[in-house]
């Protein structure tokens, strides 16, 4: 496989993931704020929007201080860009989808630069949520009917499971940073509402309900969401499943050097169910796996340096390397 | 003919006798073979119609099959407009236009192959080398390169227009990259999603073999005792306007897209970068100009091409289809030769005629058609796109004036041609079916063999009265039918 198209397959993938998160996360957000006082509000907007590393962008644009201006701006323009982003790669690579993905992809792309929708979204914020929300899961629904499992299908694992463990990791930092000390205190029912919406922004509220029954304690959320191995929202689901496609990968492509997960950090994310462990430590351990399982990623199948790679022998200048 | 009432109803705005019109042989009386499409005008309201364009224009935006104007706002993406009413060639027609093609490609191949070795059409004294050293598009690195199997062209569109007595006649080779062909086989898809039922009244043959024939044929041309060729496509990448149409041809030939940057060549030989390494590549089908495929070879600040493609090429471990060079047989100042041409290679008459043109180096002629621009068509030799032309009749005395000191300055440049009156389609307009010129552009694709796909791009000026059809000038297009015997 050309590997410009293994980084467009693999791009492509982690912009819808991306596109879905910020959906997911704003909307989310939209509906914690309804009724908290100004300072709360901003205080979780300014989260949201370090979970979303959009801070430094958002003071650029946002010249009124107040959060409202944000779910119309700022998540429409964030989701169509990833959506643009995709339409891109996807473009680029229309031969190794199916026509139906494209349309698709592409459909999407066109609604969310429709202005008529765009202020018909602004009014019905839900609306527009539950658009992107609908558009990522079909995109994911072709993506698993209509493709071969082949090396291909590899990049696109590897692009859907490292934006999510990236994006899920960056919201437990900011909620960990924020909330957390308040562990084994009495709370309000404000800070169990942020906890409820971290279950939401992470669409795992009704796995939590299934795997850890309804009771809501922070460190049990915490721990569902770092180490259930059986839930798709968790990091440790993220990660085994990283590390699965990259073994496959490995021995599909023989010629590179396999990318193996760092020792010790599925033991490290198992022994977190015990109590007080450094769950902060943790998450950031794993955010950094993941960056630089991307950056190996890079290194060994998409910008490998060119010579590296063994050439054909100049005797047999016809048989296919 | 079957006689009618003289035009009326859907028919109310349709200028008769402007030119050979292919659905009319005069006021209200319709060709024979256009009978189906008739009726099913006249029965069915305009409104039906247009309901049925629009769902045809939508088919395109939501499939994304668009180009991209250059010129204009950066990334501006159009559909290329689609007219919903089929062009018919009748199979005696395409009987005819198949054999000319045949003979025209075969004979221009056997140019190509004598201009770049030994030069006998030269010592003939039938075509003047000066002009072929003067083509811009003359290759002087390509001389005594051996092609493989001697296979210059590969992939052809070969421009054709009907003159006022319904011939045919060919108006432009197109030897070098010529596009088009995913709008071909687009329109005949939309056309079935559209209206599968006016479909089924008429046989028409099928086109949908053309990628696979072009892979058979670029299998075929392979560097000699190459097994199992691996072929690619060569795209300048996402910005050309022309993008929609590499990745549909490497989609269904289900064949690798790749970018100058994806292949590099090392000991002569071109591999493509891949997740494992490097692959070889045997065959690229380019849909890069010459001018841009090396920069150590051609120019040398390109960043489409690879660095040494050529140098492979020369070397014979590479095909490059078409081959490098070619745009010296469809310079517009060659054209005027080719019935020589074809007459000196395969002592055979041409079957298509050229349309008439004057070479503007003669003085003789050059006289002449200085004294009549407001008449003629002035078209410079080696651009395509119908970039930089002068049509006469539509033109302003400044354009004209214009025009003439650029001729009396290069006049090797330019040829002039007599304005064809091309021939009208009819064409669904806002109230009714209206007039407009049409012309054709059939595909050839050769190999070890040649194979001309039974149908083509058929352009529409969309604009009344307007003679220029191409797609950067605001032209469109329609489906052809080539019917069955």
């Amino acid at each position: 496989m050309l590997s410009r198209v293994a980084d467009n397959l693999y791009w492509m993938r982690r912009y819808i993931e991306r596109a879905d998160h910020i959906a997911r996360v704003v909307g989310v957000n939209v509906d914690l704020v309804f009724d908290r006082a100004p300072a709360d509000v901003a205080r979780l907007w300014g989260r949201l929007l370090s979970a979303l590393c959009a801070a430094p962008a958002w003071a650029r644009v946002d010249r009124g201080g107040s959060g409202e201006a944000l779910t119309d701006l700022m998540s429409i323009d964030a989701v169509a860009s990833c959506f643009a982003a995709a339409r891109e790669n996807a473009r680029q690579i229309r031969q190794h989808i199916s026509g139906d993905m494209w349309e698709h992809v592409n459909g999407v792309h066109l609604a969310l630069n429709d202005p008529a929708r765009r202020a018909a979204w602004a009014e019905q914020p839900h609306e527009y949520f539950r658009t992107v929300r609908e558009a990522a899961a079909l995109f994911d629904a072709a993506l698993n009917a209509g493709l071969a499992r082949d090396e291909g299908w590899l990049f696109l694992q590897l692009g859907l499971f490292l934006e999510r463990a990236g994006g899920t990791a960056r919201l437990l930092t900011c909620q960990i940073r924020e909330v957390w000390p308040a562990v084994g205190s009495e709370h309000g029912l404000d800070e169990q509402l942020e906890w409820i919406c971290l279950l939401r922004a992470c669409d795992a509220l009704d796995l939590y309900r299934r795997r850890s029954g309804a009771e809501l304690q922070q460190d049990r959320i915490l721990r569902f969401l770092i180490a259930d191995p059986l839930s798709p929202r968790s990091l440790r689901y993220a990660l085994d499943h990283t590390s699965r496609a990259l073994a496959v990968l490995a021995a599909r492509v023989p010629d590179q050097p396999p990318i193996v997960l760092a020792s010790g950090l599925t033991a490290a994310i198992d022994s977190a169910q015990a109590e007080g462990s450094d769950l902060a430590a943790l998450v950031s351990a794993i955010e950094a796996e993941c960056e630089r399982i991307h950056r190996t990623l890079y290194e060994t199948y998409i910008d490998h340096r060119r010579w590296a790679a063994p050439v054909a022998p100049r005797e047999a200048p016809w048989t296919t390397p | 003919m079957i006689e009618h009432e003289p035009a009326s109803g859907i028919f109310a705005g349709y200028a008769f006798g402007q030119a050979y019109d292919e659905m009319f042989a005069g006021a209200g009386r319709h060709r024979p073979h256009y009978a189906g499409i008739h009726e099913r005008l006249c029965e069915l309201p305009i409104e039906l119609w247009r309901e049925r364009q629009r769902a045809a224009d939508m088919a395109f935006v939501t499939q994304g099959i668009t180009f991209t104007v250059y010129g204009q706002a950066e990334g501006v993406e159009r559909i290329f407009p689609f007219d919903l009413l089929p062009r018919l060639i009748t199979a005696a027609e395409w009987a005819t236009i198949e054999r000319g093609l045949v003979q025209r490609i075969t004979a221009l191949n056997l140019f190509l192959r004598d201009v770049y070795h030994d030069g006998r059409i030269f010592q003939a004294g039938l075509v003047p080398r000066t002009l072929i050293r003067q083509c811009r598009h003359f290759r002087p690195e390509m001389v005594g390169v051996q092609v493989p199997h001697g296979c210059y062209l590969t992939v052809v569109g070969t421009d054709l227009v009907r003159g006022p007595d319904g011939r045919f006649l060919v108006l432009e080779d197109n030897l070098r990259v010529p596009s088009g062909v995913s709008y071909m086989l687009a329109n005949r898809q939309i056309v079935k999603q559209v209206y599968p039922q006016l479909f089924e009244r008429y046989h028409v043959r099928s086109i949908d073999q053309y990628p696979r024939t072009l892979l058979a044929h670029l299998r075929e041309i392979a560097p000699e005792g190459c097994t199992d060729a691996k072929v690619v496509v060569l795209t300048p990448g996402v910005f050309n306007s022309a993008y929609y149409e590499h990745t549909f041809l490497a989609h269904e030939m289900a064949i690798d897209l790749v970018e100058g940057r994806d292949l590099l060549v090392h000991d002569n030989t071109v591999y493509a970068h891949t997740t494992g390494g490097l692959e070889r590549v045997d065959v690229i089908y380019r849909r890069v100009d010459d001018d841009y495929l090396d920069p150590l070879t051609f120019q040398n600040d390109s960043t489409l091409g690879v660095a040494g493609l050529f140098n492979a090429y020369r070397a014979g471990r590479v095909t490059i289809a078409n081959a490098v060079g070619t745009g010296v047989a469809d310079d517009k100042a060659v054209y005027a030769y080719v019935p020589a041409i074809i007459r000196f290679y395969l002592s055979e008459d041409p079957i298509l005629d050229n349309v008439e043109t004057y070479l503007l180096d003669d003085p003789r002629q050059r006289a002449f058609v200085l004294e009549h621009l407001a008449e003629l068509v002035v078209k410079p030799v080696g651009e395509s796109g119908g970039y930089g032309m002068l049509v006469g009749p539509h033109s302003t005395a400044a354009q004209q004036q214009e025009m003439r000191d650029r001729i009396l300055a290069h006049p090797r440049n330019y040829i002039a041609q007599p304005t064809l009156a091309l021939s009208t389609a009819p064409c669904l307009v806002q109230d009714g079916v209206e007039a407009r010129h049409v012309d054709l552009r059939p595909y050839v694709l050769c190999g070890r063999s040649i194979t001309v796909v039974p149908g083509g791009l058929t352009r529409v000026a969309l604009q009344r009265g307007s003679l220029v059809v191409n797609s950067s000038q605001g032209g469109g297009s329609k489906d052809t039918w080539v019917l069955g015997a």
